[in-house]
């Protein structure tokens, strides 16, 4: 029996010794209360913000059944191929008491505690793990609640954090009161904030150098509400595509669970799929096509319905320096993102997103690496909405996007155009000249898609943060501070170098590291890096323009 | 917008870089030519009936074409490389431009700097060369000059992790 936690990894500079823990096998069977620390005796730490406790009691509820969820097929197998004997119930028996017996365990033996400088998690019968995260390494702590977590008043605590390599570290806490969890997560933000000195003006007051000045049981500050999704902007799913496939996912998951369960339970005989397959011949085809028109149907009915599950009562607030959002109808998704990470934003479309002016919002923050997903600031809403909430929260872009030269239209075209040459050759060589037809159409809806490209390329800079569109399926238009830019890549290839076009990235330490403005003018290009870093730039721009030859280099310093 | 450009930095690396990357990319020409020699053998002692017949008897052109794919690699690529790469270290910013055919200019500010890494291959310690990696919280910020006499490097290395924790700025 696997439990779901992360690994032993017990990472962390004042971590104790780890075969100290192994050598008292025994210390569970203790009755005193909390476990006491295994390791040497360290320095006692001024006053722990919160003792070290266990999760909640309810916890011990919720861990059997979602153990015994993943378990289910193989138990009903179980069941069912041993045709109900004793012999099978036995061992479903036997398997149900060692999930009891094994999740009581673990709630025994797992204790956190948050000190003024760290949170501590230690875990373990036999090999004792205890994972630190100090935490002012936290990138963000989220509050998960399932249906399960709900019903019974519970959340999941999850701590990211970012270890000295980069590799997210993680401390999970499955599960608290939802309450406490929320305390948790208030207490740990604004003890972060303390150490950093990030602490924002409104929340500083009590967030001095001192652990004695948090109180964790101080009520929260109240929140400001940015933005609450309303009800009819769910009815734009269907413009997402994620949420167009949706549907044939669910097809597939069901197919995959019927057949993973026919297999297990060997009702798919060779004999039985023949005559399922001479039944579906004796089905009329009308039938069959009604069947296909009404799932075509269905599609946009269950994308919506899907989103609506995702994004339930989508909220945007903002609490102490934190931007929190909140999702979900089933599984309720919160999850707070530091202010002072934040170092811009990005607007994502697609076609028809376009059409119907609707755009969707994420953050570009430092040390959230590629999780996207987790810096979604707005679920799909009106372009304008996401326009004035961003340029309210994070800053606004002031100024227009530039358009790049025309050259950069025809090397689009030119990489729509040129690569259909090759099966229209070889069409017209067999001789299918019915054929052509198809292929200059695609062609010509690849050209289509090349002027969108064209389009939207784009880039600006308004004295404070510089912008850059581009992509036309995908299209992003990224909003960067230029204080977070960390340096400037300029490329060229051969054949940007014959269309005089350059790329130019600004180099970003948040969000996907480089933000680039595709076939920028490459006599435009030095002047708009230029004009964003002038003190880094400047020293290295040629002193007259028509100068073109390059000038005599030396051989090292 | 006005109508500047920059100019190329200051610098030329080693001239040595050209045999450095001569022999570098001669190993990677060898090497796959002769993973294609056992390729022509495999083929055509085994003979797959999906090649055409007079392809299976010249089982040779794997190799050759191989290498003649590699020829511009070995032969223009690194005097062609050595007249693009350039770098130069003002007070504030490194500045580097690379590459060949394709060309990238580079400017990484000091004070942004998080890490400066000297490192010597086998083969650039047979030319007393070596490669400077400078590099910041973003992978697209990160600088490398390769083909340096190894004094320089050093000297440079040590000159800039100085001046990156004078000048370090914790924007981001």
């Amino acid at each position: 029996m696997t439990s779901p936690d992360p690994g032993p990894d017990p990472a962390g500079p004042d971590r104790p010794d780890r075969p100290e823990g192994r050598d008292r096998p025994d210390r569970p069977d203790r009755p005193e209360g909390p476990p006491s620390w295994s390791g040497p005796p360290q320095p006692a730490p001024p006053r722990d913000l919160y003792p070290p406790q266990r999760l909640s009691t309810l916890s011990l509820i919720v861990g059997p059944l979602q153990t015994l969820q993943n378990l289910a097929v193989p138990l009903i197998a179980v069941l069912f191929f041993g045709r109900f004997s004793s012999q099978s119930f036995v061992i479903a028996a036997v398997t149900v008491m060692l999930t009891l017996v094994a999740t009581t365990i673990r709630w025994y033996t797992f204790t956190y505690r948050i000190s003024p400088e760290r949170v501590e998690i230690k875990q373990g019968l036999v090999g004792r793990s205890t994972r630190t995260i100090p935490i002012d390494r936290i990138r963000g702590v989220d509050v998960t609640a399932n249906l399960l977590h709900r019903a019974l008043g519970l959340a999941v605590v999850r701590i990211e954090a970012a270890a000295g390599g980069g590799a997210a570290e993680e401390g999970k806490l499955d599960a608290v009161m939802a309450p406490e969890a929320e305390r948790i997560r208030a207490l740990l933000l604004r003890r972060r904030a303390a150490i950093t000195g990030t602490a924002p003006a409104g929340a500083s007051a009590d967030a001095g150098d001192g652990a004695s000045a948090i109180d964790p049981y101080a009520p929260p500050a109240p929140d400001v509400v940015h933005h609450t999704t309303p009800w009819r902007w769910y009815l734009y799913a269907p413009l997402s595509g994620v949420y167009l496939l949706a549907p044939f996912a669910a097809l597939a998951a069901i197919a995959g669970f019927i057949g993973q369960l026919g297999d297990e339970l060997g009702l798919f005989s060779p004999e039985r799929l023949r005559s399922i397959a001479e039944g579906l011949e004796t089905v009329p085809y009308v039938l069959l096509a009604a069947l296909a028109v009404l799932f075509v149907l269905l599609v946009p009915v269950v994308a919506v319905a899907a989103y609506t599950i995702a994004n339930w009562a989508f909220t945007l607030r903002e609490r102490e320096g934190n931007l929190i959002t909140a999702r979900g109808l089933l599984t309720r998704h919160t999850v707070a993102l530091e202010r002072a990470r934040v170092r811009g934003y990005e607007l994502t479309d697609n076609p028809l997103g376009r059409v119907f002016r609707t755009v969707r919002l994420g953050a570009v923050m430092t040390g959230l690496g590629d999780t996207a997903t987790r810096a979604q600031l707005l679920p799909i809403v009106p372009r304008r909405v996401a326009e004035a909430i961003s340029g309210r929260v994070l800053g606004p872009y002031r100024g227009t996007l530039l358009p790049h030269p025309t050259s950069a239209l025809r090397r689009r075209l030119v990489r729509a155009v040129v690569p259909w040459a090759v099966p229209a050759a070889a069409v017209l060589y067999l001789g299918w000249t019915w054929a052509v037809w198809p292929v200059i159409v695609l062609a010509l809806l690849c050209s289509l898609v090349a002027v969108d490209l064209y389009r939207s390329l784009g880039h600006g800079y308004d004295g404070a943060r510089l912008s850059v569109r581009s992509g036309s399926l995908d299209r992003r238009q990224a909003v960067v501070e230029a204080r977070a830019v960390v340096g400037w890549r300029m490329t060229q290839t051969l054949s940007q170098r014959w269309a005089g076009l350059v790329t130019l990235t600004a180099a970003v330490g948040a969000g996907t590291g480089g933000y680039a403005a595709i076939d920028l003018d490459s006599a435009e290009a030095a002047g708009f890096a230029a004009d964003v870093s002038p003190e880094w730039i400047r020293p290295f721009l040629e002193p007259d323009d028509d100068a073109n030859e390059e000038p005599p280099a030396s051989e090292g310093p | 917008m006005s109508q500047v450009r920059l100019r190329p930095p200051a610098h030329r690396v080693d001239r040595r870089a050209i045999w450095l990357w001569t022999l570098q990319a001669l190993t990677g020409a060898i090497t796959t030519v002769g993973l294609g020699c056992v390729g022509a053998a495999v083929i055509s002692a085994t003979r797959p009936g999906w090649l055409p017949e007079w392809l299976l008897d010249r089982t040779w052109l794997l190799p050759v074409v191989i290498g003649v794919l590699f020829l511009p690699e070995v032969t223009i690529a690194p005097v062609w490389r050595y007249r693009v790469h350039r770098w130069e270290v003002s007070a504030d910013v490194v500045y580097t431009r690379a590459g060949w055919f394709s060309r990238t200019w580079q400017l990484v500010p000091v004070a942004r700097v998080q890490t400066v890494d000297r490192t010597q291959g086998l083969l650039e310690r047979l030319f007393g060369l070596a490669t400077l990696r400078v590099t910041t919280a973003s992978h697209a910020g990160s600088s490398l000059i390769v083909g340096l006499r190894d004094p320089v490097a050093t000297e440079l290395s040590e000159t800039l992790a100085v001046q990156a924790g004078e000048l370090r700025d914790d924007a981001t």
